[in-house]
């Protein structure tokens, strides 16, 4: 009995956490962090609580969550229940075939949830290091974030996140890296390569990918260098901007609980964090062209900070 | 706007400075809607942070310009019915 109540050794880590369970995962790095249990149950609550949204993603699959007496349950279409409980620091998931794709599910909104319950912040965002330091690349949909950010992956810069990102509000201000994984388009996947990025999976619009091992480096945080906020241009240019310009962009790509505790803890830390980091706008066509150039104007701006 | 007509900031609302900047930003706790206002505007928050009577509230603001333009009054209520309409303000109307 003693044997078996033992804690298993973490299986690496992600987003500052320190992952315990008896499933398999492609994409934690090594390192350690605060412990999370995943675990599969997938039973439908008795009672999930009160609604808190209805998220539907680019594919038009729909997502619910729901709250009650501190714990969240979310209903994934065609997937199943998953459940976040931040006093026990678990996450319960459905039994599916789809390894890779549910990883990556695992790894998004219910970590985000639990991390939003303590304070903290969440981005959709992508994330590369720079000279030992996080530079955010975030913005709009299909504004070609996970594309700069495998370009910059592909220069030789680790890549730490490709759509949502946890950032604590210091002093210091860091970033924890998420999972080390990579969701392409495939007309990208042809022809911008990551050295020892290993094809997982595909599905209707994206080839999945999971970085090199020997590349992805340690979950452990690092400090946040600057963000860069993607727009689209007729021409590349970057400029930094004043901190009261930037926190309507901030906010748009901020994950929140969508309750009235939940969205003014995230508005302070967002004002907070416009007035302590450096900020650019980095405006490009999405040509493979322009792209080149947005490369080297982000490595210099993360130096130059 | 009626004559005693008292302004009343939104009890479902956050504000906070802009850093660096005279501005600041409304945030409606309900809706998640996020509004930014000028320096003018933020000093209109300022003197709201008690309820306050219209013609009281245009004396206030124009004690703390230099220049207190003379569209001012117009320029006030057209600026609370638009906080009124978004819900970051609440107006009773005086007997």
């Amino acid at each position: 009995m003693a044997a078996d109540q033992e804690r298993r050794p973490p299986l690496g880590s992600v987003h500052g956490f320190a992952v315990e369970s008896e499933l398999r995962f492609r994409y934690l790095r090594d390192g350690g962090g605060e412990p999370l249990t995943v675990r599969e149950d997938g039973a439908e609550p008795d009672a999930p609580g009160d609604l808190l949204a209805n998220l539907k993603s680019r594919q038009g699959h729909l997502t619910q969550v729901y709250q009650r007496a501190g714990r969240f349950s979310l209903h994934m279409e065609n997937v199943g229940w998953f459940g976040v409980a931040p006093e026990t620091s678990t996450i319960t998931v459905p039994r599916t075939p789809y390894g890779a794709w549910l990883e990556g599910a695992i790894w998004g909104l219910p970590v985000a949830l639990l991390v939003l319950s303590r304070g903290g912040l969440f981005f959709h965002a992508a994330v590369v290091e720079i000279h030992r330091r996080a530079v955010i690349l975030t913005g709009p949909g299909y504004h070609g974030k996970t594309t700069l950010a495998t370009a910059l992956a592909a220069a030789g810069h680790r890549l730490l996140a490709e759509d949502l990102v946890r950032c604590d509000v210091g002093p210091p201000t860091v970033v924890y890296p998420g999972p080390a994984m990579l969701r392409l388009r495939r007309d990208v996947a042809e022809w911008l390569v990551v050295p020892g990025a290993e094809r997982v999976a595909e599905d209707a619009e994206k080839v999945h990918l999971a970085l090199d091992p020997g590349r992805r480096g340690t979950g452990e945080a690092l400090p946040l260098a600057g963000i860069v906020l993607l727009h689209l241009g007729e021409t590349t240019s970057i400029e930094r901007l004043d901190p009261g310009a930037t926190i309507r962009d901030l906010w748009r790509v901020t994950l929140n609980i969508p309750t009235p505790a939940g969205r003014a803890q995230c508005f302070s830390d967002v004002t907070q964090l416009a007035e302590t980091v450096p900020v650019w706008k980095l405006a490009r066509p999405l040509t493979r062209e322009a792209l080149a150039v947005a490369v080297a104007m982000v490595i210099e701006a993360g130096r130059a900070t | 706007m009626p004559a005693g007509t008292v302004i009343r900031r939104g009890s479902r609302v956050v504000s906070e400075r802009l850093p660096g900047e005279t501005g600041a930003l409304l945030l409606h706790l309900d809706s998640g809607a996020y509004h930014r206002v000028n320096g003018l505007g933020a000093l209109i928050w300022d003197l709201l942070t008690d309820p306050l009577e219209v013609e009281l509230l245009r004396q206030r603001i124009a004690a703390q310009l230099d220049d207190a333009p003379g569209s001012l009054e117009l320029d006030l209520l057209a600026f609370l019915q638009d906080l009124a309409h978004r819900g970051l303000i609440a107006l009773e109307h005086g007997r």
